[in-house]
């Protein structure tokens, strides 16, 4: 039986190792957000 | 459209890619706990990932239309709108007549006495002013509102489809709750060898394509590999580029996860220590070497056969080849000499010299006779050296030395002449594609290889973006930008010489290339502007290509990079003139000053050559002047724009914004002293572009569009006679509506009414009459024509 704190801690901990695991995907898909938010006059895109 | 398919297809690489690693990892376990909150952001990551690249193209669209649509650009609008026609006019004035009170509401808002003279004007002179609203504002700008509507139409739609592609990966990963066929592809395909070869292979051979652009670069070849990324567009490269991010960190994440040893950050590292190192610095700067035979004509015939010449010798070579009968004319007074500051702005820029260059010869060739050079920095030396480019091009059309800058008689604008039209076409290619490509592919690459590979420099693509340009729009044969720079100016040919102002970041100190020697060579630290080629101690048959100079001329930050020479041992970097200062005024008057210092007798006044400097000639006293090319507006509305401030990251991006405007300010500066200082007797007259007019975007590629708007703007036609009285009269009138209109504006947006120091229709119909009349006015009080 798992205990409170194991059901707690046990989502998060999938979560923080999915972030982990993608984290190349992640920084890139901000960097991609950042870098296409930026008014497309400046680079007349 | 391109763009959006490559933007979709980004999208959904990601969220493949974080499906595969999320599922190929064994410390995840998404499905078990998909009930709770993490399960859920686990399972939609994914999803979410891939929607962030639609939706930052979404607000950078809708960001777009709001730099575009700037405070000063609205007011404009609002203006066109009230006075566009008579009906219009008329309209505007009934509103503003519906006013309680308004006269003195109108006199409230002028507290500096500008305002209307006499309370309202009669009907007779706001009839008048209508009609020369509409005789000096040409249709291009007053049809202003339309073409914006027409723009936030189609941004409205590309932000539409933008969001609806991001809803629509977000509903996808809603609905999928149980695995799917994207879990099986992620699983199986995504990271399967084939997929990678495919990856690699594509990469590569876009590497090899975009850098094919700076092989070719000098060269003319039978297949333009601009037109690859020109085709392609600067918003599909970004996105490829980063669809070979995504695929290639993911890539190596999951080895590194697998192999238990970092593999990213040592990449990272390594590119930054090789750079630390100068081990990849690719940049070097084009130089050439001109033959025996070549570099003979080279020499200025009577002069001291120095090479290169001296600024003095190639200026009396130059006005020795003026026609004598021409010449006659200036027998009792003195003969203008002009130079023109062309300043810096991308496109813009580019746009302002070359087409008020290209349109002034088009009407008034004679102007060949009196100005000696043009003084550009960044797209305004583009500007200028598509333009010695087009006089030198053979077969030369004889220029006839007469000169018609006035508006005909029927009022219809003279039509383009043979300049014009090749300027125009010159200036509609894309050149921000070639640099894309190879900044995103090559020059990327280069930066994690110890060694440095020319054909990666994005400065070498800009290059041949701007001779293909040439050879797509005048001909492949014999390429003027292709030649050593100095073959631009003959002191008998027509093209004006071109000084491009380039900085050195050694020293921060501004040069220019130059075919002539401005001053010697001189270890000491002198204010006197020095050429390139002698501070880089160039024997007299190194030289660079023309494209070479408007390139260096033209690196502005990040987008270009800084070039590299090598001089005794010593390394140099040259960056964008516009580092130092953006309006090439500087460079003009130190110009003047030396060509002053050499010829006149006296420092001060109109110069009277030196007895033994000008034996035989008819004239022999000069006013050099200058005609400034700029986008300086000095009134505070523009300034006031509330976007211009701020804008966060306080601590690590103030020191760089402060730089970065006090460039631009400093050049406002050197223009400001030619309008109100000790400047003022070297202004022949200005040429302004207008951002209240239209929010001018800053980059290397411009649509047709604002081509117009910036056409519209520099024209060389000019409504003079009775007609200036009027205009000059007209000003109260043109108070009366401005005054009427910002209280109509004020009351629609619940706001008080803003005092002026300028009238927003006033300062435009100023800066229009001033533009179009510059070149006109100059003659006029130099003497040199009349209608």
């Amino acid at each position: 039986m798992p205990t409170n704190g194991a059901r707690l801690l046990g989502p998060l901990q999938d979560l923080s190792a999915a972030i982990r695991v993608t984290r190349a995907p992640l920084i890139l898909a901000i960097a991609s957000f950042l870098i296409l938010c930026l008014p497309a006059q400046v680079l007349e895109l | 459209m391109l763009a959006f398919v490559t933007l979709a297809g980004l999208s959904l690489l990601i969220a493949l890619l974080t499906r595969g690693l999320i599922r190929g990892n064994d410390d995840v376990h998404a499905a078990p706990a998909a009930r709770t909150v993490p399960g859920l952001v686990i399972h939609a990551l994914p999803s979410l990932l891939g929607a962030l690249p639609p939706l930052g193209a979404a607000l950078g669209l809708y960001w777009a239309l709001q730099s575009t649509l700037t405070a000063p650009l609205s007011r404009a609008i609002t203006i066109f709108e009230a006075v566009k026609s008579p009906t219009a006019l008329a309209d505007t004035l009934r509103t503003i007549d519906a006013i309680p009170d308004v006269a003195a509401k109108i006199k409230a808002l002028f507290p500096d006495g500008w305002g209307p003279q006499d309370g309202k004007p009669d009907p007779e002179t706001l009839a008048a002013t209508g009609r020369i609203v509409l005789e000096n504002v040409p249709a291009t700008i007053l049809q202003l509102p339309e073409r914006t509507r027409a723009l936030s139409l189609a941004i409205y739609v590309g932000t539409t489809l933008s969001f609806l592609l991001a809803v629509a990966l977000l509903a996808f990963s809603a609905r999928a709750t149980t695995a799917t066929s994207l879990d099986h592809a992620a699983r199986s395909r995504v990271f399967h060898p084939a997929a990678l070869f495919v990856f690699f292979a594509f990469f590569l051979g876009l590497t090899a394509l975009f850098a094919a652009q700076s092989v070719t670069v000098g060269q003319a070849m039978r297949f333009d590999f601009t037109s690859i990324p020109r085709a392609l567009g600067t918003l599909c490269l970004v996105n490829l580029c980063l669809a070979f991010l995504v695929f290639l960190c993911s890539m190596l994440t999951r080895a590194s996860d697998r192999l238990r040893i970092p593999l990213i950050s040592p990449l990272l590292a390594f590119a930054l220590f090789a750079s630390l190192l100068d081990w990849n610095d690719n940049h070097a700067v084009r130089l050439m070497e001109s033959s025996a035979v070549d570099l003979a004509k080279r020499k200025i015939p009577g002069a001291r056969e120095k090479l290169p010449p001296t600024a003095e010798d190639a200026f009396k070579a130059w006005f020795a080849s003026r026609p004598a009968d021409y010449k006659k004319k200036f027998v009792d007074k003195p003969y203008p000499i002009y130079l023109v500051a062309a300043q810096g702005g991308g496109m813009y820029a580019a746009n302002l010299s070359g087409l008020f260059l290209a349109r002034l010869y088009d009407r008034c060739p004679l102007m060949r006779h009196h100005v000696f050079a043009i003084s550009g920095v960044s797209g305004g030396s583009v500007g200028a050296g598509f333009f010695a480019a087009l006089l030198n091009e053979p077969p030369q059309t004889p220029l006839a030395d007469t000169c018609n800058v006035y508006l005909p008689a029927d009022g219809k604008p003279h039509s383009k002449g043979p300049l014009e039209t090749r300027m125009e076409a010159l200036l509609q290619t894309d050149f921000l594609a070639p640099v894309a490509a190879s900044m995103l592919f090559p020059d990327l690459l280069q930066r994690f290889l110890p060694v440095p590979i020319p054909a990666f420099d994005r400065a070498r693509a800009f290059e041949a973006g701007l001779e293909t340009a040439w050879d797509a729009v005048i001909s492949s044969k014999g390429n003027p930008l292709r030649q050593p720079f100095w073959q631009h100016w003959r002191p008998e040919g027509d093209s004006p010489m071109l000084l491009l102002n380039t900085t050195i970041v050694e020293t921060g100190r501004q040069v220019a290339a130059a075919p002539v020697e401005l001053k010697p060579f001189s270890q000491e630290t002198t204010p006197d502007l020095q050429s390139l080629q002698t501070v880089l101690r160039l024997r007299p048959e190194i030289d660079v290509p023309l494209s070479t100079a408007m390139s260096l001329s033209a690196r502005f930050p990040l987008v270009m990079p800084a070039g590299l020479v090598w001089s005794e041992n010593r390394s140099f970097h040259l960056v964008d003139g516009g580092y130092y200062e953006n309006s090439a005024v500087d460079s003009s008057l130190a110009m003047i000053a030396h060509l002053r210092d050499a010829l006149c007798a006296s420092s001060e006044g109109d110069c009277v050559g030196k007895s033994s400097t000008f034996p035989g000639d008819p004239a022999k006293m000069f006013r050099f002047k200058m005609f400034i090319l700029t986008d300086y507006d000095p009134t505070p509305d523009y300034h006031s724009d509330p976007r211009k401030g701020g804008g966060g990251l306080n601590e690590l991006m103030s020191p760089i914004r402060a730089m970065f405007n006090s460039r631009v300010a400093r050049g406002e500066l050197a223009v400001g002293r030619t309008m109100r200082g000790n400047d003022v007797k070297n202004a022949a007259g200005w040429v302004s572009l207008s951002h209240r007019i239209y929010n001018l975007p800053l980059g290397w590629q411009l649509s047709p569009q604002v081509q117009e708007v910036i056409s519209a703007q520099v024209t060389a036609d000019c409504h003079y006679d009775k007609d200036f009285l009027q205009f000059v009269n007209a000003f109260s009138a043109i108070s009366w509506i401005d005054g009427g209109l910002e209280i109509i504006d004020a009351a629609k947006h619940n706001r008080q009414p803003r005092p002026y120091t300028a009238t927003p229709l006033g300062r435009i119909l100023a800066t229009l009459k001033t533009s179009h009349c510059a070149v006109f006015q100059a003659l006029g009080a130099d003497k040199v024509w009349a209608p």
